[in-house]
């Protein structure tokens, strides 16, 4: 695995420690953000201040686990990765029904029952290698990345009270220009740091311009400073009626989790290819496992962050030792509702300016993962249809939220959830009646070599393959059919036609085209002709082209059963 | 298909070669070569930026080329290689043969 250019401290790296704690904080105020989380689901269910106060330390809590689990990568749990878990109100439709029907310990039945299935649904993940595919994970990068965005601009236009809009724009230009600022035009430590620095501009500037409402100063001053949550101090049963809404949740956390997780790897792999499928299993695994324990103590359920890992990214560290570092500062902070308050005073249009810095990086970094590769009419469909419905989320949402059954709300959990989802039914169905394993028939002496690239190119559309590979196969494809037929090794069907039946075959890691034809076996040279012979004897030729072949693909490999041959040449991905 | 067209630039013939570059199409190229290196020309400067693909035959009219300019002590010079051509001429040890340049001004 080669480190990216952009990043200064890769995933074993030990970065001083000075760095790290100031970085381990830049993490931790940007996932402040999601700390209201808690408390606003609190409120939805009714809880009292003591309950309120369990629900929030109990979920920082699980957060500082999960990310030690997810980075820890011991016995097949974690996937190595700086993948750190935030709560989600996605979760809320589905929390409030299971506690209408069953009462409020059967809530944390369900998150427990969450954490279970997203471990059953990652194994299966794994198992489905053909329906989740580079592209896929590209557009759940993507869609992360448009969501983070989105977001940010909510956050901005929200009208807050007591701000005014140039308040609101003035935040956000001070924090998103000093950023950028710190990112672009600065190396070393001060692009580390460059998002902490932009959040510190904005709080500065809020407290200059007096954005901090005395009521959140209240808020502050009143936070009790230690607190010991006890697990299920609130209740936890299990109830039948919650397993139907828990496993729809473990689904779309798990899908969420598969997104940010092929962003955690594309970040830290400067040559990554394809999602690695065993490391996201276990990186799910850990998730499931975080939210089992989760619900012990009576915590909300959490999801991976896509936008700490996009920070992590485009700052330049996505050393595990951050997680070490940010699961201890998250497991202080857990004991002292003071500490979680201040961490929530941040103005939001800071925060929003901090998410759109986030969600370029990300967003770019699907969209180039989905241009990698070669698309046809049914995955361009499925992405396609796949995208605009995860960022047409809201109105979606909306809509299906007002119509829809109460067991319903719950398959609505996120954009990206919605879009990968879909991506992910429409890619399977069109997989009806797709014969990607077509044969061709070519006449090897009136066929072009315009004919072989636009059969290879739609093969290569069909499979998704890269672009680059199957490029190197039309030069070395076509290579293959000029020795075959100017040196004879074809038998001529009649006299004005020569046959060559050609195949393509893909597995992701290969692609693999087979040329079947009736004459003599290709010789296969594993080394060159030197120039003397070239020019003295003109079967070195031939020679020469049989070590070009050898030479163009990764393999070449020739069989025959008695006149009938075969042509094997094998591009590696 | 290939297209072969020459223009005299300084003291060298810069031949511009356009398409394919096969089996059939090098006995012409080679043929056109032959006439005028007998022509009296010393100086060729090959320009492959419209040449999509080289077959080994191909490969073997370059060496034949280059051969018979040695002998009359001219030069041949090959430029605006595309990434796949230059493979291949890396790969058969071409590329040590001849001086490659990336634009006809720098092989004049």
């Amino acid at each position: 695995m080669r480190k990216p250019e952009n990043i200064v401290y890769g995933t074993g790296d030990k970065p001083p420690l000075q760095i790290v704690l100031i970085l381990a904080l830049q993490q931790m105020s940007f996932l402040g953000v999601y700390l209201v989380i808690s408390p606003l689901l609190a409120r939805d269910l009714g809880l009292d201040q003591q309950q309120s106060l369990q629900l929030i330390s109990a979920t920082l809590l699980a957060s500082g686990l999960g990310v030690l689990l997810q980075t820890a990568k011991i016995f097949g749990i974690g996937s190595g990765y700086f993948c750190p878990l935030q709560g989600t109100s996605s979760t809320f439709a589905g929390l409030i029904l299971v506690k209408t029907h069953s009462g409020l310990s059967a809530v944390f039945g369900m998150v427990g029952v969450v954490g279970l299935a997203q471990m059953a649904f990652a194994f299966l993940f794994q198992r489905l290698r053909g329906v989740f595919t580079v592209q896929v994970a590209g557009l759940a990068v993507l869609l992360i990345g448009l969501g983070l965005g989105n977001y940010g601009i909510k956050l901005l236009m929200e009208v807050k009270p007591g701000m005014s809009w140039h308040q609101q724009g003035s935040l956000c230009v001070l924090t998103l220009g000093t950023m950028i600022a710190f990112n672009v035009w600065s190396s070393g430590h001060l692009r580390l740091f460059s998002a902490f620095l932009g959040l510190i501009a904005g709080f500065i500037g809020s407290w200059f311009m007096n954005a901090i409402p005395d009521s959140d100063w209240a808020v502050f001053h009143e936070a009790s400073l230690f607190y010991l949550p006890k697990p299920m101090n609130i209740g936890w049963s299990l109830d039948h009626r919650s397993l139907l809404p828990a496993i729809i949740t473990g689904l779309f956390l798990a899908l969420h989790g598969f997104g940010a997780l092929v962003a955690a790897q594309r970040f830290n792999d400067a040559d990554w290819k394809r999602p690695d499928l065993q490391l996201i299993k276990q990186g799910i695994i850990a998730e499931g496992l975080t939210n089992f324990c989760n619900s012990l103590l009576n915590g909300l359920p959490l999801t991976s962050s896509g936008g700490a890992v996009s920070l992590a990214a485009s700052t330049g560290c996505t050393s595990r030792y951050l997680a070490y570092w940010l699961a201890g500062i998250m497991g202080i902070i857990a004991f002292m509702p003071k500490a979680i308050v201040f961490w929530q005073i941040m103005p939001l249009p800071v925060m929003g300016a901090a998410l759109i810095f986030l969600a370029s990086f990300t967003a770019l970094s699907g969209l180039q993962v989905i241009a990698s590769r070669l698309l046809d009419n049914r995955k361009t469909l499925a992405l396609g249809i796949g995208l605009i419905l995860g960022v047409s989320y809201e109105p979606v949402f909306r809509t299906f939220h007002e119509i829809s059954t109460e067991g319903l709300k719950t398959l609505l959990f996120s954009g990206v959830s919605l879009g990968v989802f879909a991506t992910v039914v429409l890619s399977t169905l069109f997989q009806i009646r797709n014969h990607t394993r077509q044969q061709r028939s070519f006449d090897a002496l009136h066929s072009s070599l315009d004919d072989v690239i636009l059969f290879l190119e739609q093969q290569g559309k069909s499979w998704g393959a890269r672009a680059e590979i199957v490029k190197r196969a039309e030069y070395a494809t076509w290579q293959a059919f000029e020795i075959l037929t100017e040196h004879g090794l074809i038998e001529k069907q009649d006299e004005t036609s020569d046959k060559i039946q050609l195949q393509t075959i893909f597995n992701e890691y290969t692609f693999t085209v087979v040329l079947n034809y009736t004459g003599t076996v290709l010789p296969l040279m594993t080394h060159r002709p030197s120039h003397e012979e070239m020019l003295r004897d003109e079967s070195a030729v031939l020679q020469m082209a049989g070590y070009l072949l050898h030479r163009l693909a990764d393999q070449v490999r020739t069989r025959h059963d008695g006149e009938h041959c075969e042509l094997r040449l094998i591009f590696n991905d | 298909m290939l297209t072969i067209s020459s223009a005299r630039q300084d003291e060298s013939l810069v031949v511009a070669l356009s398409g394919r570059i096969d089996a059939s199409s090098a006995k012409t190229l080679e043929q056109e070569c032959l006439e005028w290196i007998a022509g009296g020309e010393t100086q060729l400067v090959f320009d492959f930026s419209d040449v999509n693909y080289i077959s080994s035959a191909a490969l073997r009219v370059f060496l034949v080329v280059a051969k018979r300019l040695d002998a009359v002590k001219g030069s041949v010079r090959l430029c605006a290689l595309n990434a796949t051509l230059r493979d291949v001429f890396d790969i058969s040890g071409f590329s040590k043969l001849f001086v490659i340049t990336a634009t006809v001004q720098e092989a004049l």
